[in-house]
């Protein structure tokens, strides 16, 4: 096997100075707003919250200048990255612009498109939404049966997609089309993916209200949706490629294990000066997790700032993190059970939001299963 | 890493290789002490790997620890590594000296339970070294008595011979007046903490080496056994757990590389633990997943697996049992509600 056994992690400690701006932003826009939708952190929707991080230079913070970017390094995203999610901040409005929208057009996009959308994603103000999933396609994104068909000034869009988080929040998504009929052969050929406009006349987005009873994801069907030439991404019939490097953003980032820090930190704070073996015992393990998979993280997070796509390593991060973001539910449940101390009902919301959200954490972004699919590959099995 | 600690890891892996080319080794059984792979060892420098250039030391640190005893455990060797380097840098620090041959740790409360009597230049030392790796085959053990860091020559004392479960020698050695003379002991300069925590790193960089070697041996084997006609490594089941084992694999070392080449490592209470306790909680999944692929050949004495699988229960438990780990970590941090957990994890955010 030729993979590497280690993951050599980034060196965060010369960001003290931004990690501490972050923490205190944070504190005052809590004092301001309160914190009583700190909970969903990178679920929770907030076009009024991440209006306030761009006006910090915090959203497309790697990317050019000229796009309202602020040229820093993707360490220093991974810095703010974590101390948003960490508190618990609701940051979903901008989040997917941020890790992979805004960074496919930087990649594929012409001039003309990233001067349109960057600056607004930059600024915390247009959102974007993941356009993938179909009825008959989740894990195997290839079955993708949406079509765009060219006609002289555009392309013309039918189908359906489905689980398209805050499509009913967003202004735009970036759908996943087949351009070319289906060859049996090679499946992966004849996809194309459009800038679509969410409010798009012929496009009419559905709740499906989720376990929690929450409306975060909708059915969003295309009837003749016309679409502007210039609204195609990168190349046509590259979509395959395209989308599979918009998926390794996806899975890379430090969210894949902090989902639901803000529990943990309410958990441990809690828990402080409790004298039994399995607090010890549990939150010694916890720890111990947390502090290995920011060490893999940061790593993933400097291999991109190196110029490395880490599709092996995200995954691998995004396994062991996902599983143990899992556990926290149980872990929690298991010792606020065992041990007498100080709940609060903002506590208890929490700790019920994590038991209803936990089965997601394994199954978005590509589950567990398709994520080893990939080790496997990435260490010669397949 | 420092250039020593490449250049070290580069030669043992070629004394360790070649040793294993000679000595065929494909066997379960652990082997036992070789005094020619010891000589080859010395050769080499290994106890010079930590001590200071002005010593006529290799001038590596802790960050070199990893690749040396990891490589060391990837082959299975039959030596006290970890001690031997540990124990050679601890005495270099103090101004010790150390008779020639093979060192040993008896560090921890699990390990030694001693009192000593102060004369005019030496130390009275009593009590018992328990586990202590390699104990029969070594000239002297490393242990702290009352602050003092203490040399004990390992002649004339009773030695009871006792394995750990990978059959290597983990004994007991009764200490009765045993008299202790300058320079053979010293003010202890780090606690028994911070020993037992840079002896324990060593350890998990020995077992990720052996984890290393597992996930190696169990891929290749997957790749040559066949059912229902085809290789083993075509079924998804078995693919899901080969990558499962390498997610361990690399936590665990990603963890223990990371707290080894933390500057001055042995103050990192919290880093150090969570390393320690990562890569013990990997060695056990490894190990019950790597058996899992082989079916019964694995479960034989005779098949090579077992000689890295005992390895890797044995080690879970030496300088400090798994549970202690978790439990010295969740103490740290329910013991102080000024410092978050999140400080913590972002303090010495390396
Ligand atoms: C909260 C949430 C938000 C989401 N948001 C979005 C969004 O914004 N945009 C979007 O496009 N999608 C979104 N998704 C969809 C998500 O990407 C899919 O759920 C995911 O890709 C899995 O597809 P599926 O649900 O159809 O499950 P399936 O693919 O049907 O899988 C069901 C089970 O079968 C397993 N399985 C499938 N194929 C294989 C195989 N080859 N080998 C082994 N096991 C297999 C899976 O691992 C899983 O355990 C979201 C999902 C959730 C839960």
């Amino acid at each position: 096997m030729q993979a590497s056994i280690n993951i050599r992690p980034g060196d965060l400690s010369q960001y003290a100075d931004l990690r501490a701006e972050v923490r205190s932003f944070l504190a005052d826009y809590a004092r301001q707003h309160g914190k009583h939708d700190w909970i969903a952190s990178w679920m929770g929707h907030s076009p009024q919250f991440s209006k306030a991080l761009g006006e910090r230079g915090w959203i497309g913070m790697t990317w050019p200048k000229k796009y309202g970017g602020a040229e820093r390094t993707f360490l220093e995203r991974y810095v703010v990255m974590e101390e948003l999610l960490a508190s618990g901040a609701p940051v979903a409005a901008h989040w997917i612009g941020d890790r992979q929208s805004g960074p496919l057009l930087l990649n594929v996009g012409t001039e003309a498109q990233r001067q349109k959308y960057l600056p607004g994603i930059t600024r915390g103000e247009t959102f974007f939404s993941i356009g993938m999933s179909e009825p008959g396609s989740g894990s195997d994104l290839a079955a993708a049966r949406t079509k765009a068909e060219k006609t002289s000034d555009g392309w013309v869009i039918n189908g359906q997609k489905i689980w398209t988080s805050n499509a009913h929040n967003n202004h735009y998504a970036i759908v996943f089309c087949r351009t070319s009929p289906l060859n049996e052969k090679k499946r992966h050929e004849g996809f194309s993916q459009f800038i679509v406009d969410l409010k798009s006349e012929g496009l009419e987005t559905r709740p499906i209200e989720n376990i929690a009873g929450e409306h975060h994801f909708n059915e969003v069907f295309f009837k003749d949706v016309v679409v502007a030439d210039d609204c195609l991404v990168g190349e046509a019939g590259n979509g395959w490629n395209q989308v599979t490097s918009e998926l390794a953003f996806e899975r890379s980032g430090p969210e894949r294990f902090l989902s639901n820090y803000a529990l943990t930190a309410k958990l441990t704070d809690a828990m402080q000066g409790v004298d039994s073996d399995l607090a010890r015992q549990e939150i010694g393990r916890m720890a111990a997790h947390y502090w290995t998979l920011r060490k893999m993280s940061s790593g993933v997070a400097k291999a991109i700032s190196e110029g490395d796509p880490p599709n092996l390593e995200a995954a691998l991060v995004k396994d062991l993190g996902t599983i143990f973001e899992q556990e926290i539910a149980d872990t929690t449940r298991k010792l606020v059970h065992s041990s007498d101390i100080r709940s609060d009902e903002f506590f208890d919301l929490m700790q019920s939001y994590t038991v209803m959200h936990a089965p997601s954490f394994t199954l978005r972004g590509g589950t567990n299963e398709v994520l080893r699919g990939i080790i496997a590959r990435g260490m010669g099995l397949r | 890493m420092s250039d020593a600690g490449k250049i070290f890891s580069e030669s043992l892996a070629r004394v360790f290789t070649d040793y294993d080319d000679t000595h065929k080794i494909s066997s379960g059984r652990t082997l036992a002490w070789s005094e020619t792979l010891w000589k080859s060892v010395n050769e080499l420098g290994l106890p010079l790997l930590m001590i200071d250039d002005a010593k006529g030391g290799a001038g590596g640190s802790t960050g070199d620890l990893f690749d040396v005893l990891a490589i060391a455990g990837r082959h299975g060797v039959p030596l006290p590594m970890t001690e031997t380097v540990v124990g050679a840098w601890l005495a270099s620090i103090h101004g010790l000296t150390l008779p020639a041959g093979p060192v040993t740790l008896g560090i921890g409360s699990d390990m030694a339970n001693l009192t000593a009597k102060r004369s005019a230049n030496s130390l009275i030392v009593s009590g018992t070294l328990s586990k202590i790796p390699w104990g029969r085959t070594s000239e002297c053990v490393i242990t702290l008595v009352d602050e003092q860091l203490v040399v004990v020559n390992n002649t004339g004392h009773a030695v009871k011979e006792h394995n750990n479960l990978a059959d290597e020698p983990s004994d007991t050695i009764e200490l009765v007046d045993c008299e202790i003379s300058e320079p053979s002991f010293a003010q202890a300069q780090m606690s028994t903490d911070s020993i037992l925590r840079i002896a324990a790193l060593g350890r998990a960089a020995q077992m990720c080496g052996a984890m290393h070697a597992v996930l190696e041996l169990t891929m290749q084997y997957v790749s040559d056994r066949e059912q229902f006609g085809r290789p083993l490594k075509k079924f998804q089941a078995i693919q899901h757990y080969l990558a499962k084992m390498y997610c361990e694999v690399v936590a665990a070392s990603t963890a223990t590389r990371g707290a080894l080449e933390l500057p001055d490592a042995w103050e990192a209470e919290f880093e150090c633990a969570a390393a320690i306790v990562r890569t013990r909680e990997a060695a056990s999944a490894i190990a019950a997943l790597s058996h899992q692929c082989h079916g019964a050949i694995g479960f034989t004495a005779e098949y090579q697996l077992g000689r890295l699988t005992k390895r890797l229960w044995a080690w879970r438990d030496e300088y400090g049992d798994e549970s202690e780990w978790r439990d010295a970590l969740g103490r740290l941090v329910l013991s102080d509600a000024e410092t978050s957990l999140w400080q913590r994890l972002t303090d010495r955010s390396g």
